[in-house]
């Protein structure tokens, strides 16, 4: 088999065992270690898939910055080493496994029986992107451009999303 | 090394930018000067959202236009929202003037986070590309999770707002997954190209069907649709009433208007699959939110279960839009804009009795309008609105939703819809009778609450005079929908 | 190309479902909203993955769209838990039933 494909697995199979390993953790502190081990390996799969910035920013905002606000707030709320909630009761827990299968197997059934791919081809080729002077070039150019709104509203929920974490969290009078 | 900017029409996204600018200039204002009188906050705001709302009236009397690159269509559409969102921003700053003074809770951030979301919904409004919806939608959404727990010291604040918080942020992730498989299979995020893939069907089917299930049922949980629903009474419940008041209103809106174009303008040639979907869903979240409400005896928590019925009523008006029927969709956003002055009025009447030392539940309700005569009458006119009563809003609202049922061949959803209303009635007139006929049980203290009443004013006013006068906002629903 | 895209469309179905059952599954709200955060990446893989096969850099600009969107959610949602871990001791939703009638 080829290289691209065994490190594809080798990443998918430690990304999937650690997220299950997410929820089936006791302590939370487990859990968001558990999730960085995910994050990392989906870092690796953006790269399998040419797409280096984006894997560069998963690892410096979402496990650089944002698990680590998690494991800030799992700190805060350790409140001493009493065991912590775990599942829910076993017949909900049952439940939720079975939706969870039954889930699998309708998205890889959809997977597999549709002819997916026939959309619209895009023109940012391997080749065209290399000429525009590689991945980053190529997405900043997009971002600015084709995508400027979004990129504007992205940064009002930005600073909406600052003011009311402040006020939420804050200790006041 | 040039980059060349796409074309942008500016004036076409004035409404977001004069938003952009209000909550802005609130931050600057209390960065700069912070001890300024309380008052200059609420008038900073109402100023704003007037400019706005003056933009948008602007923007109605041009053609569609579609703008950045295909990101954005400033039509009648989008204006319409923006004019029953803002409607509601700025009565929600006239109601909540006096308990943010009255329990001394930070105002800036108040209005601030209240303008951000008022301006996300008239992003998912004008929205033409999945993407600028998603963060449409969450800049929506993420606001109003901070708003329901703003009562910070209170417990059920706080769990609201957790509730809310989590089951918003499940249900995004589900509607991003529906819009990553309509973007695999179509090959684009853009809604007029979505539209012209799925015309040719194809052996894409599966995925196809799978994103439209996965994007309905993430804005699904949005609008309340039942079996999305488990977080809207509590969240509704614990929220500081007067943010119940704005989200009980402009969120639905805000949802509502991103389902509609979703469904109308980007898969239309899925009607006839989402159809059937659409009838099961409205069919039970009719039923179950007014046969919940029935069991309430707390009238806060009754109007979020009525909510949630509400949304099984506009739900139907969807369900039966085609090309040739539009009264379907015309009629979702003349009941959402109807809802905007029945609903924040009624929440906010509540509002006005616990400011003035009342509660909630049915006992307080009791010879209201004995003790306060306009407070009494106002909740009386929203909830005979809400009821569906002739001579107010709410009467012409249902009666276009069922109309629309008739002329799509479902006569049977119209009259089940009727019936589902007339039972539903008994909730309503159950408070109407403690309103009117029992004796006061409990003192009203006094603080004076002026722009309140002149929010609760308004609102009982158009829940009135709209009520008779009809027709032409029937007309801007009908523009709206065929632009 | 290799791995074939139904390959990705399968790891992120598979890290979708897990996150899904967490959601369901779990009653602490850091794990609930980690499992939202599954989620989340699942979609992103999705998006790069449809991008590649489609020569779109689409995809990618979507997820940069979509961190934003979680960095901003993670902020609004932590904040909400540490006003809610204030008042209370518990963080176990089951217990949280004050508003239940």
């Amino acid at each position: 088999m080829e290289l691209h494909s065994l490190l594809f697995l080798a990443f998918a199979a430690v990304a999937l065992i650690a997220a299950v390993l997410v929820l089936l953790s006791r302590n939370p502190v487990h859990s968001v270690l558990f999730m960085l081990l995910t994050f990392v390996n989906v870092a690796a799969m953006f790269v399998l898939l040419q797409a280096e910035f984006i894997a560069v920013i998963q690892i410096l905002v979402y496990s650089g910055a944002i698990l680590v606000l998690f494991l800030f707030v799992v700190m805060l709320l350790a409140g001493g080493e009493r065991p912590l909630p775990v599942l829910n009761q076993p017949l909900q827990a049952r439940a939720a496994v079975i939706v969870g299968l039954v889930l699998v197997s309708e998205l890889a059934l959809v997977v597999l029986t549709s002819t997916v791919g026939g959309g619209r081809r895009g023109p940012d080729s391997p080749e065209r992107i290399a000429a525009v002077g590689g991945n980053i070039e190529a997405l900043g150019r997009q971002l600015y451009t084709t995508w400027l709104l979004p990129f504007e509203i992205a940064s009002v929920l930005l600073l909406v999303a600052a003011v009311g974490a402040i006020y939420l969290a804050k200790e006041d009078l | 090394m040039q980059v060349p900017l796409p074309s942008i029409d500016l004036f076409a996204v004035s409404p977001l930018i004069a938003m952009t600018v209000t909550a802005s200039v609130l931050l600057l204002i209390t960065i700069f000067a912070p001890r300024v009188r309380g008052a200059v906050y609420p008038l900073v705001t109402l100023a704003g959202l007037l400019v706005t709302l003056g933009f948008v009236l602007a923007l109605l009397a041009r053609e569609p236009v579609v703008t950045f690159s295909g990101s954005w269509r400033a039509d009648q559409f989008s204006q319409y929202f923006g004019v029953t969102v803002l409607l509601a921003a700025m009565l929600a700053v006239l109601i909540s003037d006096s308990w943010l003074r009255l329990h001394q809770v930070s105002q800036v951030e108040y209005y601030a986070v209240l303008v951000c979301s008022t301006a996300g919904m008239i992003v998912s409004a004008s929205a033409y590309d999945l993407m600028t919806l998603f963060l449409g939608i969450e800049l929506m959404s993420v606001p109003t999770y901070v708003l329901t727990g703003f009562a910070k010291h209170r417990r059920e604040s706080n769990e609201g707002a957790m509730k809310y918080f989590l089951l918003g942020a499940f249900s995004s992730a589900i509607l991003l997954y529906g819009m990553t498989w309509t973007y695999g299979v179509t090959g684009s995020t853009r809604f007029d190209q979505i539209a012209s893939f799925a015309a040719q069907g194809g052996a894409a089917r599966p995925a196809v069907l799978l994103a439209m299930l996965l994007m309905v049922a993430g804005l699904g949980f949005k609008v309340a649709a039942v079996p999305f629903h488990q977080w809207t009474p509590d969240a509704y419940q614990g929220a500081p009433t007067v943010v119940t008041a704005f989200m009980s209103v402009a969120v639905k809106a805000g949802a509502f208007a991103a389902l509609v174009r979703l469904l109308t303008q980007a898969l239309p040639g899925m009607l006839d699959d989402w159809r059937p979907i659409l009838i099961v869903i409205s069919i039970l979240t009719m039923l179950i939110g007014n046969l919940a409400a029935i069991a309430q005896t707390d009238v806060k928590r009754m109007l979020a279960y009525s909510s949630i019925g509400h949304t099984g009523f506009m739900l139907v008006g969807l369900a039966m839009w085609s090309r040739d029927n539009t009264l379907g969709a015309s009629s979702v956003l003349f009941y959402a804009l109807a809802y905007v002055f029945m609903n924040l009025g009624a929440f906010g009447v509540l509002a006005w009795m616990e400011n003035h030392g009342g509660g909630t539940t049915l006992e307080h309700m009791d010879g209201l309008f004995a003790r306060a005569p306009a407070a009494g009458l106002a909740l009386g006119i929203f909830l005979l609105g809400l009821m569906g009563f002739p001579l107010t809003i709410g009467l012409p609202a249902k009666v276009f939703v069922f109309l629309s049922a008739v002329r799509a061949g479902h006569t049977w959803l119209a009259v089940l819809g009727f019936l589902i209303s007339a039972v539903a009635a008994v909730y309503y007139l159950r408070v109407l009778a403690r309103l009117f006929a029992y004796e006061p049980r409990y003192a009203l203290a006094s603080p004076r609450q002026p722009l309140m009443v002149l929010g609760l004013a308004i609102c009982a006013t158009a829940t009135v005079v709209f009520g008779l006068l009809f027709v032409p906002l029937l007309d801007f629903a009908e523009r709206a929908v065929g632009s | 190309m290799s791995p074939p895209l139904e390959w990705y469309l399968i790891f992120s179905a598979l890290l979708f479902s897990i996150g899904v059952v967490g959601v369901l599954v779990r009653r602490h709200v850091l794990i609930i909203f980690m499992s939202v955060e599954l989620m989340l990446n699942a979609c992103n893989v999705a998006l790069v993955a449809f991008g590649r096969h489609l020569d779109s850099l689409t995809g990618q600009n979507f997820v940069v769209f979509v961190i934003t969107v979680a960095a901003a959610e993670a902020a609004v949602g932590l904040g909400i838990i540490l006003a809610l871990a204030r008042h209370k001791d518990t963080v176990d939703v089951s217990e949280m039933d004050i508003l239940k009638q």
